[in-house]
């Protein structure tokens, strides 16, 4: 059986909010500022409950997702305060880009939650960047 | 066609600036509406801007390069779809508006509001491709009005209050876009959904950055 096209974005939106957490709980503890330390607890702490969220969604559609890898690859080694928020960015980029699938395929009420939480990882991404995106979600992906 | 909204009298003060970002704003989304799609020359921002996921062609008067094989004349019936980008297309015109406002009031903000600004205009080449802002930073004082000294007559340079005003005005401008979007995908799918929520998350993303910076 061939999983439909939501439940497929939402198993992509469950494994990117489980690599958020594993990324902020890396990456957490070479920011340099309180701030920007308590920053990132907020955001683990609304990575982990999105997991939750994106878990019941799935079960009202009759779905499962994968648990949480134990280990994730990183893109880069995050060894200082630099490379943290670096990681923290693309996390927030992938966040809103799995969201942003769920978007093009989801209707009513789902599709509202995901687009106000592909809103919160914009947010969340340019906290971390300090400028803008023009296209939080969409970066690095050619027209399809 | 353009009322200097606040004429002989120095911006200062949260209303005037609310009033100065409404009329501008009015006045795009009024133009939108009048009349048919002009079609504008190309400027820098449409060659630079990379808009990295466009949806289809979503509007009657496409360049040539992104006519579809269906042979709708101009004055066909807009699809829903393209209803949609048309309206999101008026109201990230109302924002450049608004930018535009606020950067000729005060010019000192301009460097600093630029990237949201172009943000805006990207915006509007995903959703219409070929589309251009009709206003540009330089050209938005009113032409050759004797309201174009307003900038000029204001204070001397910037004053906190009325900066941290502004960014406030825009930031509340912004997360308003956002809630919108929210809207506005609501009657859309695939690709032209996946770049309006997008551009919801480019403008909370904003409101955020702007108040972050007041």
């Amino acid at each position: 059986m061939s999983d439909s096209p939501v439940v497929t974005a939402l198993l992509a939106a469950a494994a990117a909010e489980n690599a958020a957490v594993y990324g902020y709980a890396v990456a957490g503890a070479r920011l340099a500022t309180g701030q920007a330390k308590n920053a990132a607890r907020t955001a683990y702490d609304a990575h982990r409950a999105q997991v939750q969220t994106v878990t019941q969604w799935l079960a009202g559609l009759g779905a499962t997702p994968a648990p949480a890898a134990p280990v994730y690859q990183l893109p880069n080694p995050v060894v200082d305060n630099p490379s943290a928020r670096d990681l923290l960015a693309a996390i927030e980029e992938s966040t809103a880009a799995a969201y942003a699938d769920v978007v093009a395929v989801a209707s009513g009420q789902l599709q509202h939650d995901a687009a106000l939480e592909l809103q919160a990882a914009a947010i969340r991404e340019v906290q971390w960047r300090t400028t803008p995106v023009p296209f939080p979600g969409l970066v690095g992906r050619l027209p399809g | 066609m353009y009322e200097p909204p606040l004429r002989g009298r120095p911006l200062v003060g949260r209303r005037s600036v609310l009033r100065l970002l409404g009329v501008a704003a009015l006045g795009v989304v009024a133009g939108c509406r009048s009349g048919k799609q002009r079609t504008a020359p190309t400027t820098p921002a449409a060659v630079t801007t990379p808009p990295s996921r466009s949806p289809q062609p979503a509007t009657t008067s496409a360049p040539p390069a992104t006519a579809s094989a269906s042979p709708r004349s101009t004055v066909s019936a807009l699809s829903p779809d393209q209803l949609v980008a048309q309206r999101v297309a008026a109201a990230e015109q109302a924002l450049l508006a608004a930018y535009d406002a606020v950067t000729v009031a005060h010019p000192e903000l301009a460097g600093r509001l630029g990237p949201f600004r172009a943000d805006h205009a990207a915006h509007l080449q995903g959703l219409v491709p070929g589309a251009a802002p009709s206003t540009t930073p330089s050209d938005t004082a009113p032409a050759s009005s004797p309201s174009s000294g307003i900038a000029a007559a204001g204070p001397p340079l910037s004053s906190p209050p009325a900066s941290t005003a502004i960014l406030h005005d825009l930031a509340d401008l912004e997360r308003t876009a956002a809630a919108a979007r929210l809207g506005d995908v609501a009657t859309t799918s695939g690709s032209l959904a996946r770049l309006i929520a997008s551009i919801g998350g480019c403008e909370a993303a904003h409101a955020a950055l702007l108040s972050v910076a007041t």
